[in-house]
């Protein structure tokens, strides 16, 4: 039996103040192990949700090169559904986002600015098979700083001397990096330009690089030189056939908890209102074999 | 990937530290032992980046030093070169981030070095520079090597800062804690799993040395 | 000769501020400052080294203008030559003996510096010393170094802050001999600060004394 009376000043190295402060961090294990698991229950304001067929928000994870057609299609789903259900938007470099996907991210659905990333996916079972589709179609352009002095008015000028740095992404982790690399390849100018080229994390870094002029040049989607406004010059548009093509596959992601919602979602961004806001911002149509944009 | 990366690494981690030595040896014993107007604002200047989230630090160092920066744009006029994206714009970022604190370490050690010795070497007709290389500096060393020893795994760590004013290009600027943010990125388990061993192990040996020094006695 | 004429205003916190004035000249040999504690004999000799700055007034040792106020000179304590023991002796922790003495020689290559040092430590009898750190050595054997390194540096004068109180007794007696000895060879001035009345008796052919900052009683032989 412990004698409770020598126990007054916690005398830790006696047997039996061991005993007590071992019972002592035992219930404060257990306290603090409760209090977790109780957070990771529930999902906040969605608990009853979660339950429910209709559910509060989904979670898109996109290629970073449709922020702004998708965060406009966002909206359009939301009023579809009476604004039941938002959108929350996930963008960053589509292999970046595969990876998260595969690392158990809780994302519904997912789309992707290049098939490489989504046929990984596949490849892991980690899609609905029966909701992928190609929605979009993107070209390839090089572009420059709004006031550069250094000359640049073809791909093949990237040889110039005078074009001391070039942006791409990285084709590790970007899509626009692989297709740009596959470009510039096929041009032949792989080689040349392989020690001036400046790698991004992500298609619109490319962007801002040439934006704030510490590039000469950059390769970027029609749709992010468009979104540069008037501080980027395109100068010239890649040859279709010198890439493989850029076309946006979407998918429902089959750990969702929402499958019907996400597939509402990719419902929406193939229907004709859908493709319009693509079209707007610079997106051709998926099927076209010729982008007019 | 690995290979050119540790090299980097060591590249920009010794030229760091040796900058952070010298101007952080300066600056300890400027604020440690000299009053002037002003020099709790230096201080709080040259602390700031320790409680500055990096990737803060790194946009002003690109404000700073971009091609268009503030001082950039000189450099750049007169030698068509700029810190961005090369391995010299890494070391920056790396400074910046590791010299407060070596100034910290060290100034506290330079200030509990005892005002006697140095006035009893001004006696003995030596100068401030004489005195503090003879006299202050050996009797300061524990701090000061401490510091050194913080300054140099800051500045091995370093991400933030570093991957927006030099990018993450392979050979080129890419240090081990952007390959491994690029193998994750890439699914590459592998190799992220050898440069974060590596990392680790060079973590621990800077602990180790720092409790080392810290542990050993004190002259008088 | 040394000829000191200063003032300086100090705020203490527990007492009413007190201002050290003072105009006296100190000639060849050994002078005795003394006086109670704090009335302001350190800072005397602090002035004199240049570690303390007076407000007002001048400091001259042979002709050489170590302070004045008027004309705006301050010379740094460096460029002064005034030897100087500290009361804690405040011997260099990370030197030995020889090095500690070495430190302030000017002139010579190091063998040389060493070679004096050695000397001027056999002068004091502590050769045997030479290689110790101060930390290994005694309170009598430390003293010796400290005035051994103080007068290495050839100084033009000498200044030692109560340099016997921290020493036991029984080797005062044979360190006063030494300090009186060192004077007699070197035949700088030395000015020893000390409140310690039988020490002042015995050494004390010249003497101050000093009271809250102000000099009460001279017996100093100009020269």
């Amino acid at each position: 039996m412990i004698d409770f009376r020598y126990l007054r000043g916690m005398d830790l190295y006696s047997r039996a103040g061991r005993v007590l402060l071992a019972r002592c961090v035992a219930k404060c294990l257990i306290l603090a192990v409760a209090i977790l698991l109780a957070g990771c229950g529930s999902n906040g304001n969605l608990s009853d949700e979660n339950r429910s067929s209709q559910a509060g928000s989904i979670t898109v994870s996109a290629a970073i090169s449709l922020k702004d057609a998708f965060t406009e299609i966002g909206e359009m789903y939301k009023a579809k559904t009476g604004n039941r259900t938002t959108v929350q938007f996930n963008f960053g470099a589509s292999g970046v986002l595969q990876q998260q996907i595969e690392n158990g991210a809780p994302a519904d659905v997912f789309a992707s600015a290049g098939e490489k990333q989504m046929d990984a996916l596949a490849a892991k079972q980690l899609i609905e098979t029966d909701s992928r589709s190609d929605f979009a179609r993107n070209t390839l352009v090089l572009i420059v700083p709004e006031h550069s002095d250094v000359s640049v008015a073809s791909f093949a000028d990237l040889a110039l001397p005078s074009v001391k740095k070039i942006a791409v992404g990285n084709p590790k982790t970007v899509p626009a990096g692989q297709y740009a690399a596959e470009a510039l390849e096929t041009m032949g100018l792989a080689e040349k330009v392989a020690d001036r080229l400046v790698l991004a994390e992500n298609v619109r870094q490319v962007l801002d690089y040439v934006v704030r002029g510490e590039v000469d040049a950059g390769i970027v989607y029609s749709t992010d030189a468009k979104q540069g406004g008037t501080q980027v010059k395109v100068v010239a548009t890649a040859d279709a056939n010198t890439h493989a093509p850029i076309l946006y596959p979407i998918a429902a992601i089959k750990a969702s908890s929402h499958i019907k919602a996400a597939k509402e979602f990719i419902d929406v961004v193939l229907s004709a209102e859908g493709q319009k806001v693509l079209a707007k911002y610079g997106f051709s149509s998926a099927n076209s074999p010729n982008p007019s944009q | 990937m690995i290979w050119d990366a540790l090299k980097l690494s060591l590249l920009v981690v010794s030229v760091a530290t040796a900058i952070v030595g010298v101007v952080g040896l300066f600056f300890s014993y400027l604020l440690a032992k000299t009053e002037f107007r002003g020099k709790e604002l230096l201080d709080a200047a040259l602390t700031l980046p320790l409680v500055l989230p990096p990737t803060v630090t790194g946009y002003y160092l690109i404000v700073l030093l971009g091609r268009r920066g503030l001082l950039g744009s000189y450099i750049y006029e007169l030698t068509g070169w700029s810190f961005a994206f090369t391995w010299q714009g890494a070391v920056v970022a790396a400074v910046v981030v590791s010299l407060p604190l070596m100034i910290k370490a060290a100034r506290a050690s330079i200030e509990s070095v005892g005002p006697q010795y140095e006035l009893a070497s001004y006696t003995l007709g030596k100068g401030r520079f004489e005195t503090f290389l003879r006299v202050t500096l050996p009797l300061a060393k524990r701090g000061i090597y401490a510091g050194l020893v913080l300054a140099f795994a800051r500045a091995l760590g370093e991400f933030g800062a570093t991957l927006m004013i030099a990018g993450n290009i392979p050979g080129k600027t890419q240090t081990m804690p952007l390959a491994i943010y690029e193998a994750v990125a890439s699914g590459n388990e592998a190799q992220a799993q050898v440069l974060a061993l590596v990392l680790t192990a060079v973590s621990i040996v800077a602990v180790y040395l720092t409790n080392k020094i810290s542990r050993t006695q004190v002259h008088g | 000769m040394l000829t000191i004429d200063v003032r300086k205003q100090f705020f203490e916190k527990r007492e009413a501020s007190f201002a050290l004035e003072l105009s006296i000249e100190i000639g060849e040999g050994f002078t005795v400052l003394t006086g109670p504690s704090g009335a302001g004999k350190t800072t005397l000799l602090k002035m004199i080294s240049g570690i303390i700055r007076p407000d007002r007034g001048r400091i001259e040792l042979d002709e050489k203008v170590f302070f004045d106020s008027e004309l705006v000179i301050d010379v740094p304590i460096r460029e002064r030559h005034v030897g100087f023991v500290f009361q804690d002796y405040a011997l260099f922790p990370h030197m030995t003996a020889t090095q500690n003495v070495g430190y302030g020689i000017k002139t010579g290559s190091p063998a040389e510096k060493r070679e004096r040092a050695m000397e001027m430590l056999a002068l004091f009898h502590i050769e045997h010393i030479a290689a110790r750190m101060p930390r290994e050595m005694s309170g009598g054997e430390q003293q010796r170094v400290a005035l051994a390194r103080a007068l290495a540096s050839e100084p033009a004068i000498a200044l030692l802050d109560e340099p016997l109180s921290a020493v036991d007794v029984e080797t005062r007696g044979k360190l006063l001999d030494e300090v009186e000895n060192a004077q007699e060879r070197t035949g700088i001035p030395f000015i020893y600060v000390t409140h310690n009345e039988a020490e002042a008796a015995r050494l004390g052919r010249q003497r101050i004394t000093m009271r809250a900052g102000r000099i009460v009683e001279a017996n100093v032989v100009a020269s």
